[in-house]
């Protein structure tokens, strides 16, 4: 934009500007799946016992730490609250829900075929990762969808 | 109606619009967004906050330095007034143009 715009190209400039800034602030792909192999860490870790348990607990911990501290250090904007809709919000808390539906409907699967504790939560760990990373970004342009025609003031 | 002349400026239009929609942004961040170049967002920052709508804050992550931008409370008003204006202007009805011709 170059030129001075007129009333209507302002407006349409704001909104335009926003969407573009809001796009611009994904998450890594890679940070989903590692996090959740972090989780599925700590559930393997209560069905077992003494150091391994305490070992595979402080890892996860730390890991976790980690996971947040990297994303706290790639933040490059601070959103504010009023850019979401409740719309954008539904879509997003329909999206975190279904990681838990997910969560607790794999192993009963997983347990058809074995009598293991733990594998499945290896394999809903490995399921929950895998649907994480194709729908992410399908998640992120519903929310942005919802969001378009609302200029942050 | 007047548009306020700091804000209406093409580039500085789409750094307050970007900070509006923020608590706080970075300053490569605002320049990758608006693709321009380090020089011209600085300059345009320096305006903004001459003006009193823009804060810029100096800072450190590790050895790294950084530097963040955020809208003033003054600033957040002006955009805020600024965007009323222009729906207003937008809203106006072409009925009042052509009375006002005739």
């Amino acid at each position: 934009m170059d030129r001075m715009p007129n009333a209507a190209e302002a407006l349409a400039e704001i909104e335009r500007t926003q969407q573009k800034a809001f796009a611009g602030q994904r998450l890594p792909l890679w940070w989903l799946p590692a996090v959740v192999a972090l989780i599925t860490v700590v559930s393997i870790a209560f069905d077992l016992h003494g150091a391994t348990r305490s070992v595979l607990l402080i890892g996860a911990a730390l890991g976790l730490a980690v996971m947040t501290a990297v994303l706290a250090l790639r933040a490059r904007v601070k959103s504010r609250r009023q850019v979401w809709t409740p719309r954008a919000a539904a879509w997003a808390s329909a999206w975190l829900l279904s990681f838990f539906v997910l969560f607790g409907v794999t192993p009963p699967l997983v347990w058809l075929v074995t009598d293991s504790a733990i594998w499945p939560k290896i394999i809903s760990g490995v399921v929950v990762s895998l649907y994480g990373v194709m729908t992410i970004r399908w998640a992120e342009r519903q929310i942005m969808a919802d969001t378009q025609g609302k200029v942050a003031q | 109606m007047n548009l306020d002349p700091v804000i209406h400026a093409p580039v500085r239009l789409q750094i307050v619009s970007l900070l509006a929609a923020a608590t706080e942004a970075e300053f490569s961040f605002v320049r990758d967004n608006l693709e321009i170049s380090d020089s011209v967002l600085s300059k345009h920052a320096a305006a903004l906050e001459t003006a009193g709508y823009v804060h810029i804050r100096k800072g450190h992550v590790g050895k790294r330095p950084r530097t963040w931008l955020k809208l003033t409370d003054q600033g957040r008003a002006a955009f805020r007034e600024y965007v009323a204006t222009l729906q207003q202007i937008v809203g106006q009805p072409l009925t009042d143009v052509t009375e006002e011709a005739g």
